[in-house]
């Protein structure tokens, strides 16, 4: 709570630029652009991968070439050029590295002036990192105390060399290579991202995180996450996300599968702060992301919750599939756009299961000329006995330039279901203001103040590491937008 | 969202079937002279350019259009038979004057406010100039279908500042011969100051299905207010898709209340533009369906300028195989400062095979506004039922007498007492609640 | 006597096209508890809103010397800065802010204007603890979102509570009394009391009398029609609950 008012204080005085968007100096090798067979032909043989791998991604990449960009969400953008885009980029010192004192000095740097060190020692109590720069993975914390517990936390290309079972099992089970255009190339060409098991009846006792960073030139970044929590276990999972200002805009389009068995629990916070782009719109990351979670087991859960700032566009709406039986899927959100920035985001409840429930808040904040959207599906099959659905989406307009939307898809076969939607949109209250300003805060910080209040719901659902990051990333994003 | 562009004609042979019918049509309306021609002509095109919309299209994702279609449909001919017309004028004039359109033409009218849209347009190019003004054709595949081979239908001019008794607009559509289907255009204009109060309703001949597509466009001028009632109501062969779209200038009033309980397959597509300040418009829908019936309201509400106001509610009970959808869009245009807007959409369903599928809709650009939405989908509320039936009320009679409830709040919008407590008859027998006294 | 604190001088104020301050002129010393009485639609609530600087009301003519400063050149949260407070008739609800978030941001701004060092989380907490009690707030109530949920009770003790924290030199309470039972403003009329140093001034506006049986003022001004009409001591409190504002409206009518 003292955090709050500290950090106000800080970041209102400071005049802020996206403080992420420096370049390292990185020896990095890049593969030309373009995408082809042999393209994923080398990938796979960079990273020693068994030929079943190289055959899904050759199937996947057959099934890219036969589908279509899809163009439903409330963005615009210029047509990307996907034979433009380098498909491989990795710091040249890492693959060898076989323990934590091996990596690049410089590399080490990078992620220290992001806040994540990769010494074990330094590393904020309580948190597993992977760090992945451009394509892969550059470093996994605390791996040993994992291991002692069973819990199996690693970069995906080592998992799938070292624990080719797990990943066959699961891989592609929520978010199959066909199922939607940047889900079909992500699965051609992914080239590293993070994976995690946690045995049956095990609860992970820190939080595991994953650091993206994109740092070469005219590369796409294509991360593969997948998170399996066996029959009673529990895990939180936390994702955060950074890139150098360009000019230019470059591809990130992520997969994030996670499976819940059985009594199983995940949680997954996202902190995204993708570099949105300078005030007028130039640069800043396409992110077309899909995030997918499938309960499996009864009484099975499943928990997303992010905070978007960044991003020039965000696509992206990570979804529960509630099969098990009293199974509970919880969407919280944040987005905030501001400048020229554009947001379609949301979720999917498919309640499949019996007594099945879901639970979505969706705060969206749209300041400059940014476009900011809801987009969520709650669908109730026809044999999803006593399913339930709470929607609570609101918007909140800063200045009269930028717009909010909200699309909520409702669909239900079943007339045991009980779904409610509800959604607000208006701006700040002027009498809130005046009222602030009546005890001394001046427009500014009564803004951000009122902003925390409005976030308050899905911050608290953050594990604390994160939650003070992204009250400071609300505050900042929306820096010169109260005029 | 676009519009998909697709050159089906080719490809479809509903487009195939589409083309040869207007090359009859074209023929028989050009002897007959034809106001219309070169806006006929105009929106062939765009109905070639766009095709039939599938599920694939967005504002059709819920809601089949082709297994309606599939059942083949001819153009209604032309010839009017005019034998029961006065059965039908009988039949409605407990509600007020009765025009009535019969396959798409002008047929009688009791009233000198409703008079033949293509005679008046004949003569009148500002009428003329006005059809399709508000209704375009551009990217809308039902509405250009309809400027294609629309003929007639009725014009109204409302001058009076009194109000007088509802106009009630009833269309005939003859499918005694075979499958049929009608496109009529009607024309509003509510004078400043004026009100005027129209029905709507529907009725079909024979035993075939029988289709109507209908275009509504109106105008409601300063300080002037119009009432439009829809009474869906027709027989399980009838089905209806509905355009009303409607202009509402400064301090104008628009209350439309839809009561959709028969019909096999209805789509209305009520609009309204909010033109000038303190514009207000205040859209209510009743749906009852059984057996696989569809019910389908996509609203727009569209606030362009400041200090405008709307309410929206919709509501559905669906039982058996029955199928609802809403879509309601409100649109809050970046001057339309101060917009107050309200919408919501609540449904019950009774029975394990009907659906429901809502999806409320916001955009907004300005934001010195106040707009909220709300949707449920569910059960009747547990604790009233119990209450009920601890009052000594069988658990049927008291489902009976919350239904009722449920839908008494839409038919309690309609401002007239005699239409509304027939109405609210009707809807009890339908719910079985007359039956508990 | 001292020189006042606040000094308003034949102040005019509109909103919109329609005047409703006709040329006010009144003195506040430091230390004194003024009662500002008057019928409904007088202007009391308008006169507050204008010395707090809400920008719905126009000030189109006259002046207000607060603290020897120009009122009219202050922001609304300079004004607070300099020590002016409104307890609010209808307080605003902020959702999802905390009670004690705001009121350390809220001080720590006030602070800063005064050139004092900001107070720690544990300072802050002692010092919230020790007020709380004035107005019978339980600590539960700091980390509630500011006035959500809050009866009206509990709304008008959380202003007395911020004016506690706040420690303004000069406290408008606009219809404190308003909406209150008996020992709710008792509470609140303890809480003031309490709060009462030979620095601090209060205006109290009211349209009742029974507030002041329990904040006894030291002077009463009756507004109407914009204009002060009369004042008097205490006492005058007292005889126009017994008579009612028609008496006094007709001897404003007679003279006018």
């Amino acid at each position: 709570m003292s955090e709050n008012v500290d950090i106000l204080e800080r970041l209102t005085a400071a005049d802020y630029q996206y403080e992420y968007g420096f370049e390292s100096q990185i020896e990095e090798e890049v593969v030309a652009p373009g995408l082809d067979e042999n393209i994923i032909r080398l990938i796979s043989q960079k990273k020693g991968e068994p030929d079943w791998m190289l055959q899904w991604r050759l199937q996947a990449f057959r099934y890219w070439q036969h589908m279509s960009e899809p163009h439903w969400a409330n963005v615009r953008y210029e047509p990307i050029d996907y034979q433009a885009i380098s498909y491989y980029a990795a710091p040249k010192k890492v693959s060898q590295a076989r323990s934590l004192n091996e990596i690049d000095p410089e590399l080490r740097q990078t992620f220290e002036r992001l806040g994540i060190p990769l010494h074990e020692q330094e590393v904020l109590a309580g948190v597993a990192v992977d760090a992945v720069l451009d394509s892969v993975s550059v470093a996994t914390t605390f791996r040993e105390k994992l291991q002692s517990l069973g819990i199996i936390f690693c970069s995906i290309s080592e998992a799938i060399r070292e624990y080719p079972d797990l990943v066959r099992t699961y891989l592609g089970t929520v978010v199959p290579p066909n199922d939607n255009f940047f889900a079909a190339l992500n699965s051609a060409v992914f080239t590293d991202g993070s994976f995690c098991y946690v045995p049956p009846g095990v609860r992970c006792p820190i939080e595991l995180s994953t650091y993206f960073r994109i740092n070469a030139r005219n590369t796409g970044q294509f991360e593969r996450t997948l998170i399996i929590a066996d029959e009673g276990a529990y895990v939180s999972y936390l994702e955060g996300c950074t890139a150098p200002m360009r000019d230019e805009n470059q591809l990130h389009a992520a997969v994030v599968e996670l499976i819940a068995l059985k009594n199983a629990e995940i949680k997954y916070s996202t902190v995204q702060n993708w570099y949105p782009g300078d005030k007028e719109g130039r640069g800043g990351i396409y992110n077309f992301v899909t995030k997918r979670g499938l309960c499996g087991g009864e009484n099975s859960k499943i928990s997303w919750t992010q905070v978007e700032t960044g991003s020039a566009i965000t696509w992206k709406y990570p979804s529960v599939i509630l099969k098990g039986d009293n199974s509970i899927g919880e969407f919280y959100s944040v987005a905030v756009t501001n400048h020229r920035q554009q947001a379609d985001t949301g979720t999917k409840m498919v309640h499949v299961g019996r007594n099945t429930r879901s639970r979505i808040v969706s705060k969206g904040i749209s300041a400059g000329y940014s476009q900011n959207s809801y987009r969520g599906l709650v669908r109730v099959n026809a044999n999803a006995e006593n399913a339930r659905n709470f929607s609570q989406c609101d918007s909140l307009l800063i200045g009269d330039r930028c717009g909010a939307h909200t699309f909520p898809y409702i669909e239900v076969n079943n007339p045991t279901a009980i779904v409610e939607h509800e959604a607000t949109t208006s701006k700040i209250g002027e009498d809130i203001i005046f009222y602030c300003n009546q005890r001394g805060l001046d427009t500014e910080t009564a803004v951000a103040l009122i902003i925390n209040g409005y976030a308050r719901e899905v911050l608290s659902k953050l594990p604390m590491e994160f939650a003070v990051e992204a009250q400071k990333l609300l505050t900042i994003s929306l820096e010169g937008s109260v005029g | 969202m676009t519009t998909p562009v697709s050159h089906e004609r080719e490809q479809s042979p509903l487009l195939q079937r589409i083309a040869e019918d207007y090359h009859c049509v074209l023929q028989h309306y050009a002897e007959h002279g034809d106001p219309f021609r070169s806006f006929r002509a105009r929106a062939i095109e765009e109905l070639y350019r766009l095709g039939i919309p599938t599920v694939r299209h967005e504002e059709w994702k819920y809601t089949n259009l082709y297994t309606l279609l599939n059942k083949g449909f001819t153009i209604a001919a032309t010839d009017v038979h005019d034998s029961d017309i006065s059965a039908i004028t009988k039949e409605f004039e407990r509600w007020g004057h009765v025009a009535v359109v019969q396959n798409g033409i002008f047929a009688a009218s009791v009233s000198e406010q409703a008079v033949s849209l293509k005679e008046a347009a004949a003569s009148d190019p500002i009428l003329l100039s006005k059809v399709g003004s508000l209704a375009t054709i551009e990217n809308n595949a039902i509405v250009a279908w309809n400027a294609a081979f629309s003929s007639d239908g009725v014009a109204i001019k409302q001058k009076e500042a009194e109000p007088v008794e509802p106009l009630v607009l009833v269309s005939v559509v003859d499918a005694s011969e075979n499958n049929c289907m009608v496109h009529e255009r009607h024309i509003v204009d509510i004078a400043p100051g004026a009100s005027a109060t129209l029905v709507l309703v529907q009725r079909s001949r024979g035993e075939g299905h029988a289709l109507l597509n209908q275009v509504l466009e109106g105008w409601i001028g300063e300080n002037a207010s119009l009432t439009v009632l829809v009474i869906q109501d027709a027989a399980s062969n009838s089905h209806t898709i509905t355009t009303h779209e409607f202009d509402i200038a400064r301090s104008g009033r628009l209350l439309m209340v839809s009561v959709s309980i028969g019909g096999g397959f209805v789509r209305n597509m009520p609009a309204a533009r909010l033109s000038g300040e303190g514009a207000d418009a205040r859209l209510y829908g009743l749906t009852i369906a059984d057996g696989t019936m569809l019910v389908d309201h996509h609203t727009t509400v569209d606030h362009r300028v400041p200090h405008s106001t709307s309410d929206e509610l919709y509501k559905a009970i669906l039982d058996e195989r029955s199928t609802g959808v809403f879509n309601g869009k409100i649109y809050v245009r970046p001057k339309a400062q101060k917009t107050s807007a309200y919408q919501a959409n609540r449904n019950i369903v009774l029975s394990p095979r009907a659906t429901i599928n809502t999806k409320p809709q916001l955009e907004i650009f300005a934001d010195d506004v106040r707009c909220t939405h709300g949707c449920t989908v569910g059960k009747l509320d547990g604790e009233a039922l119990f209450y009920l039936q601890a009052r000594g009320l069988s658990k049927k009679q008291a489902e009976a007498l919350l239904l009722t409830a449920f839908a008494g709040e839409i038919i309690g919008k309609i401002p007239y007492e005699s239409i509304r407590s027939e109405m609210l008859a009707r809807v009890e027998h339908l719910l079985h609640s007359d039956e508990l006294a | 006597m001292t020189e006042p604190l606040l000094q308003i001088r034949n102040l005019h104020a509109s909103i919109g096209n329609k005047e409703i301050l006709r040329g006010i002129d009144l003195d506040i010393f430091p230390g004194q508890v003024c009662a500002i009485m008057g019928p409904n639609g007088s202007g009391k609530s308008t006169l507050a809103a204008v010395l707090a600087g809400r920008e719905d009301y126009q000030v189109t003519e006259g002046e207000i010397i607060f603290n020897g400063k120009n009122l009219l050149e202050l922001s609304p949260e300079e004004r607070a800065r300099e020590g002016l407070f409104l307890a609010f008739q209808y307080p605003v609800e902020i959702p999802g802010v905390s009670t004690a978030t705001f009121l350390k941001t809220a001080l720590n701004e006030l602070r800063k204007h005064r050139g004092l060092e900001p107070l720690d989380a544990m300072e802050f907490m002692s010092l919230m603890h020790e007020r709380a009690k004035l107005v019978h707030i339980e600590p539960s109530f700091f980390s509630r979102a500011v006035n959500e949920g809050f009866s009206g009770g509990e709304k008008k003790r959380n202003e007395i509570f911020q004016l506690a924290m706040l420690e303004p030199t000069l406290a408008i309470l606009d219809e404190t009394d308003s909406g209150l039972d008996i020992d709710a403003l008792r509470i609140v009329a303890d809480g003031v009391n309490a709060l009462r140093t030979p620095e601090r001034a209060f205006v109290v506006i009211t349209h009742y009398q029974r507030l002041l049986n329990y904040i006894v003022p030291d002077i009463v001004h009756v507004l109407y029609r914009g204009r002060i009409i009369k004042s008097g001591a205490k006492e005058l409190a007292t005889e126009l609950e017994a008579q009612g504002y028609d008496w006094i409206k007709e001897t404003a009518e007679a003279q006018a």
